[in-house]
């Protein structure tokens, strides 16, 4: 390293770097995104826990546990299986927000954050790119859950498909986005199990996935009503039982928009934590 | 001991790395005071140079490399990287090698290439050339479809290089980034950043690194003490101020060694040291003296750790325990 005698080129022809503009953040986001679905592609256990979870829970508590539970009138003929297969879809969702958070952490760990941190690119589409991609992997997984549908009796239109789907996404976004956003700050991934147990569970269980909030006591089904995650479930659950909730479907968005909208302004705040 | 202001290069860094009282902490924790880890850091570093920061652990070194990158944002003081000041304008002109391998090791050497270069916003044509010129420097080529993860330390390191490489920094800052390699893989290291540097002339290489031999190969040294620089010039005009040899007398509490012999005594944390001239009659009777003594001592030319001792009374091989970087925990 020593006695160089160079000349100074940069100095002298500036034009030898790179020009901040020629960093697209879409770009950006673009190569986050890809890295995440080849990330999940090549570690086939988040794929087998993602989806076999949601499978078992369906199984043993839709058909194994059916005779076990009361549903509330409003059901009117729907089976409880068809009532738990949306709430195993945001279960889904919720899982691979885990998994997708979690990855932060490991990114940090592994030095690859500050790679990608040390670059021109925004904070913000880094933030997007993180949320998008998991997202993107949680919807996969859910949707697949989908194809269990004919399997009891519930008759799918194309425009149910497709409103169930939408709300899929919504809640893939939220959850992910919320994932990310805890993440971010949480150092260790045991820390992350306390959020993941503290805030991702009992949002879940109070989303009327499992239960049906209409035999709630009125202070739980308040607290249903005014959980986000139950207008997700909703929002997927109303065109499989053939009654879509636009609503539910807006209120879905919302939350996912400002979910993604807390996760961008985390990760873009300055902090003097070392990352 | 000595010095209350660090002795300075006179380098002008003519739109290089200017660096102005710069200072930071780390917040408090838990009730606990924040912790001061830079005080007032002034460094100019012209173009073209190789630049070593030599210190011990907790010294500041790693808490300075990610202000210069802007990861973390300064509690005063400007820093300005050819001329630009603003972290948004800094970055495209930065590159980072940390302790740490920046990659990812469930994609392959190329996948981490092509997305570093789609980062730094490289068009696809010329990523595709620039990745296969940096595998090939990096005698990589024949691994560039294998994951990360499969490779060995020493060559995840080269691929390393070769990723913050790949968008031509003007300024590279490399953060220890030999530690845990073996001596081969270092020194094939160190080979690969001396390569790349004598391609590229204008480019200001910034090393921190608490290894002697690694400082000693680079133009200047700084040397780093609790956060403050307290000393800083070519290694060999820092060994120099110290005399052509110097006896060191090893891990002795009392004053024997100042009252053996009269020569320029200084504390230091494992004993006494003293330069000593070129008559060779002086040279023999100190020996003799100290010998019959029964002291351990050893006569040879100073090194940067007696330099840094020289300065701060401390070891250079010991940890400073008075300012712990959060960064590395």
């Amino acid at each position: 390293m020593s006695t160089l005698s160079p000349q100074p080129s940069f100095a002298t022809n500036p034009a030898a770097g790179v020009d901040r503009s020629l960093t697209s953040p879409w770009v950006v986001t673009g190569v986050i995104v890809r890295r995440e679905l080849i990330l999940f592609v090549r570690q086939p256990a988040r794929v087998a826990a993602a989806i076999g979870t949601p499978c078992l829970l369906w199984l043993f508590m839709g058909s194994g546990f059916a005779q076990s539970f009361r549903p509330p009138e409003q059901l009117g003929d729907a089976s409880y299986a068809s009532y738990l297969l949306p709430g195993m879809m945001t279960l889904v969702a919720v899982f691979a927000a885990i998994f997708s958070s979690i990855s932060i952490i490991q990114d940090r760990q592994d030095g690859w954050l500050q790679s990608v941190l040390v670059s021109p690119a925004p904070r913000w589409s880094i933030a997007l790119g993180k949320t998008l991609g998991g997202a993107i992997v949680a919807w996969a997984q859910a949707a697949l859950l989908l194809a269990a549908a004919p399997l009891l009796d519930i008759h799918l239109t194309f425009w149910a498909a497709i409103l169930a789907l939408l709300g899929v996404a919504a809640t893939c976004i939220a959850m992910t986005a919320v994932g990310v956003a805890f993440a971010w700050r949480t150092e260790t991934t045991a820390a992350f199990h306390a959020v993941m147990n503290l805030v991702f569970m009992p949002a879940w269980l109070l989303s009327g996935a499992l239960f049906p909030p209409q035999g709630a006591s009125a202070w739980l089904g308040l607290v249903v009503r005014l959980n986000p995650l139950s207008w997700c479930t909703q929002a997927i659950r109303g065109p499989l039982l053939g009654e879509p909730s636009f609503t539910a479907l807006a209120g879905s968005f919302i939350f996912a928009g400002a979910a993604l909208a807390c996760a961008t302004w985390i990760v873009s705040a300055p902090t003097k934590r070392s990352t | 001991m000595t010095t209350t202001q660090p002795q300075r290069a006179t380098e002008t860094a003519t739109a290089g790395l200017v660096i102005r009282g710069l200072s930071f902490s780390y917040p408090g924790r838990r009730r606990r005071a924040a912790r001061q880890v830079l005080h007032e850091i002034d460094l100019d570093i012209a173009p073209g140079r190789t630049v070593a920061i030599l210190g011990p652990n907790g010294s500041g070194k790693s808490t300075l490399i990610k202000l210069i990158c802007s990861i973390l944002p300064p509690d005063a003081g400007s820093i300005s990287v050819f001329g630009a000041s603003r972290p948004a304008d800094i970055r495209p002109m930065v590159s980072v090698v940390f302790q740490s391998d920046g990659l990812d090791p469930h994609l392959t050497v190329y996948e981490n290439l092509r997305d570093q270069a789609c980062l730094y916003g490289i068009p696809r044509r010329e990523a595709q050339s620039r990745i296969t010129k940096q595998l090939e420097e990096a005698g990589l080529t024949d691994r560039r479809r294998d994951l990360v993860k499969t490779l060995s330390r020493g060559l995840a390191r080269r691929v390393d290089l070769a990723r913050a490489m790949l968008h031509r920094p003007k300024l590279l800052l490399l953060d220890e980034p030999t530690v845990g390699l073996d001596p081969m893989a270092r020194e094939a290291f160190l080979q690969m950043v001396e390569s790349e540097q004598q391609a590229e002339g204008g480019r200001i290489v910034l090393l921190s690194t608490h290894l002697i031999d690694e400082a000693d190969r680079c133009d200047r040294v700084v040397l780093m003490h609790q956060g403050r620089i307290v000393a800083d010039g070519p290694p060999t005009t820092l060994r120099e101020e110290l005399g052509d040899r110097r006896v060191t007398v090893l891990n002795t509490d009392t004053q024997s060694a100042p009252s053996l012999c009269d020569l320029a005594w200084e504390r230091t944390a494992g004993g006494w040291s003293a330069p000593l001239d070129h008559d060779s009659d002086r040279v023999a009777a100190v020996v003799s003296q100290l010998a019959n003594s029964g002291l351990a001592f050893t006569i040879a030319p100073p090194t940067l750790a007696d330099v840094f001792e020289h300065h701060t009374g401390a070891q250079l091989d010991l940890d400073t325990d008075v300012i712990q970087e959060q960064a590395s925990e």
